[in-house]
């Protein structure tokens, strides 16, 4: 078995906007500096490794 | 309907690509109107000839309403319903257009769906039952004088540079009514203080002079000016001004455009 690694991903996450009332994904559009959304994180800290096939 | 026609970027390519999808649509909206009624059709006839009938009956029975100024040989019923035909393509499609997009949420998020052309199958559909209207119009102007104005051909010309800003109109308002929902009620109370602000009722040249230049800035009275001067006198409309109001039409159709095309990613984020 070999220990090279073919592909890596750490710390892998989805989140997504939440917004309470319609009008604030209007403000979001308007006023891109500040924040009218809270985060829902679906998924957090995935990590997974792959490695090289053998032949 | 091809993935390039959804992703296309020019709006006019856009809505060629959707031609018959569009027809489809107003075609369905026109039938389903009547559909299982006992009059059928005829209530697209009936429902303008009783709206004239009163409107005639309350303006000269009851107020004795006189029309001044350059129009005053016309029939004064006929005067303020060619003035009401007419507005009825701006204001019925702009109050509908705050629920277009929420009353069809699913076309949102379930299928991919060239929302753009909502607001365009709202005004082919008023401009159809306008035209109702305008025959009911016709065939009184018929019955009663004698002949029709050879202006007539005018009508569609002047027509279409309306519907081009009303559609840039409830482009605009189609995507802020899925954000503000208050919207609707907002144009509703909107539109019906302007079909009082708007020289419908009233002949342009009773308005006192103090208001006459906040008047002017009203680009639907002009159409109406157009539409009169058309039907009662046969005159095509003042070069200058006619195309004047083409360039309003593009520019408010334009603006209108870029934002729901802007603001429809975010339409999915909140239905």
């Amino acid at each position: 078995m070999s220990s090279e690694i073919a592909l890596k991903a750490e710390d892998l996450g989805k989140a997504y906007l939440i917004y309470k009332r319609p009008e604030d994904r209007l403000k979001q559009m308007l006023f891109r500096w500040r924040r009218f959304y809270e985060e829902y994180w679906a998924l957090r800290g995935v990590s997974s490794r792959f490695g090289k096939a053998s032949p | 309907m091809s993935t390039a026609a959804v992703m296309s970027p020019s709006i006019t390519s856009r809505l060629y690509a959707n031609r018959r999808l569009i027809l489809r649509l107003a075609a369905r909206q026109l039938s389903a109107k009547w559909q299982g009624t006992m009059l059928g059709m005829v209530w697209s006839l009936l429902t303008p000839l009783l709206t004239f009938a009163v409107y005639g009956f309350v303006f000269t029975q009851i107020f004795h309403s006189r029309w001044t100024g350059s129009l005053s040989a016309a029939s004064y019923p006929l005067l303020i319903f060619s003035g009401l035909v007419t507005f009825s393509i701006f204001s019925e499609t702009v109050n509908a257009a705050p629920t277009l997009i929420l009353e069809n949420a699913s076309y949102v998020k379930k299928v991919i769906f060239p929302l753009e052309i909502l607001p365009i199958v709202s005004i082919l559909v008023n401009i159809v039952n306008a035209g109702f209207g305008l025959a009911i119009l016709l065939i009184v102007q018929l019955v009663t004088t004698g002949s029709l104005s050879f202006g007539l051909i005018y009508v569609p010309f002047i027509i279409l540079p309306l519907g081009v800003a009303t559609l840039g109109v409830a482009w605009f308002l189609a995507s802020l009514g899925v954000f503000i929902r208050d919207m609707r009620h907002i144009v509703g109370v909107a539109t019906s203080l302007l079909m009082f602000l708007t020289p419908i009722f009233y002949a342009p040249e009773t308005v006192p002079d103090s208001f006459k230049l906040v008047m002017k800035l009203n680009p639907i009275a002009l159409t109406l000016e157009q539409m009169r001067a058309a039907i009662f006198l046969g005159q095509f409309p003042d070069l200058l001004d006619y195309l004047g109001l083409w360039a309003y039409a593009l520019f408010i159709a334009s603006l209108g455009y870029a934002w729901f095309a802007r603001s429809r990613k975010a339409f999915a984020d909140v239905l």
